[in-house]
């Protein structure tokens, strides 16, 4: 059988995370192609049915990036995100569906370092736990 | 101010001559109470305006068909009543009336909230069929309360810990306690302004009432720790899940009797859900098939995401539910630990933000890093 290979879904906010992103590119730093980056205006633009529906269309594990705390574009957007994630964890972890796929990550615009390493580490950590349980099913 | 109205165990009939006298003292311009509806089997809240109508009513009926309080926000979205409306509601839908006030849903100006004390209900359908068969479920309530016999009430009600109204009713009907009487206590100015005109005595001691409450509040508490501990087994990983769910029919009559999903236009039916053939056949191709109708399991994890951080276990969403799942120690279940986790309780003060409507600068700091 082939080699595990997760899906990991980010959702990156313009200003921070995706900027880090695109910096890691320019500076000609590898990060796994396993994550699928979706760049959004502001962590505080997802919804939490855009995590819920990633864990649906077969995410291993979903990701979201924002500007660090005080740092936000629009002043609060990433304490809004901050409380998301909170909530979709709780009722992840108490319905048993893997609250540990769910991670949010601070990544500023300069840390393109930082946006390779976090992405790693997490695929490294998804493929570790193997295929989400939420993934390919056909009678969801 | 707490009364006691000798009431030799017609409590049901004492609190009619007291919305009588309310009407005929023009107190309030109307009342929003349960009725008995003409065919003598059914019971519904209804804006009584002629106080001869109340010879029908019981605010204790041991039915819960509909939220009052997601009534009161159709009624009041428009404009608030000009006159003074009071609104009996049983203490599960008072804390629902609490977080729809929060959300904007209902203009409380004119209202006089009438809390009463709950017992519990019968399922609606049983209910029903008490009705019909004669078995008259509302007079058989009392021997229940009276022996403390709660087996044939609804699972949401033998676990609910909240049988008397919190501190946003104007007025508490009570009957727990009483000795048969009726209790009448004034919770606010409003409500005071309404009891003191009639004369009516002193409560007096209200020991027993506390016992009897504390006693219900403590076992009900323990027999939902059993049902949430049955239900985590029941519910926990997506395959148990899925078996829990499993005969959803994507009707959405959970959501649309839910008083917390109170959105005019729900996400859940929204354009967003109309797919291209061509998308159920990529879905197919992937997963080798796709259950139809499909999103179901992705509604009511949304659907938990919308509203569980208000959830007040009114079970109104089970009782909608033609597939008879079990929804309602679901969503309490789920409720209780995002509650938890943003140190949040509906129902318990007005000024509380909902938790997804608010955020701190300092905390959860052990997310994002």
């Amino acid at each position: 059988m082939d080699k595990f290979e997760p899906k990991i879904l980010g959702f990156f906010c313009n200003w921070c995370t995706s900027s880090a992103a695109d910096l890691a590119g320019t500076s000609r730093l590898h990060y796994p192609p396993n994550v699928r980056p979706i760049r959004v205006w502001c962590s505080g633009t997802v919804d939490t049915s855009y995590v819920i529906r990633g864990f649906l269309e077969d995410a291993d594990a979903v990701v979201v990036g924002g500007c660090h705390p005080a740092d936000c574009h629009y002043i609060n957007g990433n304490y809004k995100a901050r409380r998301r994630i909170k909530l979709l964890k709780t009722i992840f972890e108490t319905l048993g569906l893997g609250e540990d796929r769910i991670y949010l990550k601070w990544i500023s615009a300069s840390e393109g370092v930082k946006f390779v390493r976090e992405m790693t580490k997490i695929t490294e950590e998804t493929r570790a736990k193997g295929k989400s349980p939420l993934a390919g099913r056909w009678d969801i | 101010m707490n009364y006691r109205v000798k009431a030799n165990r017609d409590i049901v009939g004492k609190a009619r001559e007291f919305f009588t006298d309310i009407l005929d003292k023009n107190l309030l311009d109307g009342i929003i109470v349960p009725l008995e509806l003409p065919s003598g089997k059914s019971y519904f809240p209804t804006l009584v305006k002629d106080k001869k109508l109340i010879e029908r009513a019981n605010p204790f009926v041991p039915v819960f068909q509909v939220s009052v309080a997601t009534q009161v926000s159709k009624m009041t979205r428009l404009s608030p009543f000009e006159g003074k409306i009071g609104v009996v509601m049983r203490p599960c839908d008072l804390r629902n009336y609490v977080e729809l006030i929060k959300f904007n849903q209902i203009d409380p100006t004119n209202l006089v909230i009438f809390g009463v004390d709950c017992y519990g209900v019968f399922d609606p359908n049983r209910f029903k069929d008490m009705a019909i068969s004669g078995e008259k479920p509302a007079d058989k309530f009392w021997d229940m309360v009276e022996k403390d016999d709660e087996s044939e009430l609804r699972r949401a009600c033998r676990s609910c810990t909240t049988p008397v109204p919190n501190r946003y009713a104007d007025v508490v009907l009570g009957y727990f306690g009483s000795s048969g009487d009726l209790l009448l206590m004034a919770q606010t100015e409003k409500g005071e302004e309404i009891l003191s005109g009639f004369g009516f005595e002193e409560a007096g001691s209200l020991d027993e009432r506390e016992k009897i409450v504390s006693s219900i509040k403590e076992r009900r508490a323990s027999f939902w720790e059993k049902v949430k501990e049955e239900t985590r087994k029941e519910t926990s990983g997506v395959d148990n899940l899925l078996a829990f769910l499993g005969n959803c029919i994507d009707c959405h009559n959970c959501k649309d009797q839910c008083p917390i999903c109170f959105c005019k236009e729900c996400f859940w039916e929204s354009p967003t859900f109309e797919f291209q053939s061509s998308d159920y056949m990529d879905w197919a191709n992937k997963r080798g098939g796709v259950r139809l109708p499909t999103d179901t399991l992705f509604f009511h994890l949304g659907r938990l995401a919308h509203m569980s951080s208000s959830c007040t276990g009114c079970g109104l969403c089970e009782d909608a539910c033609p597939r008879e799942i079990e929804l309602q120690r679901l969503f309490k279940m789920v409720g209780e630990n995002v509650q938890k986790a943003f140190d949040y309780e509906p129902g318990r003060d007005i000024e509380d933000r909902p938790p997804l409507t608010t955020f701190k600068e300092e905390e959860l700091l052990e997310l994002g890093e």
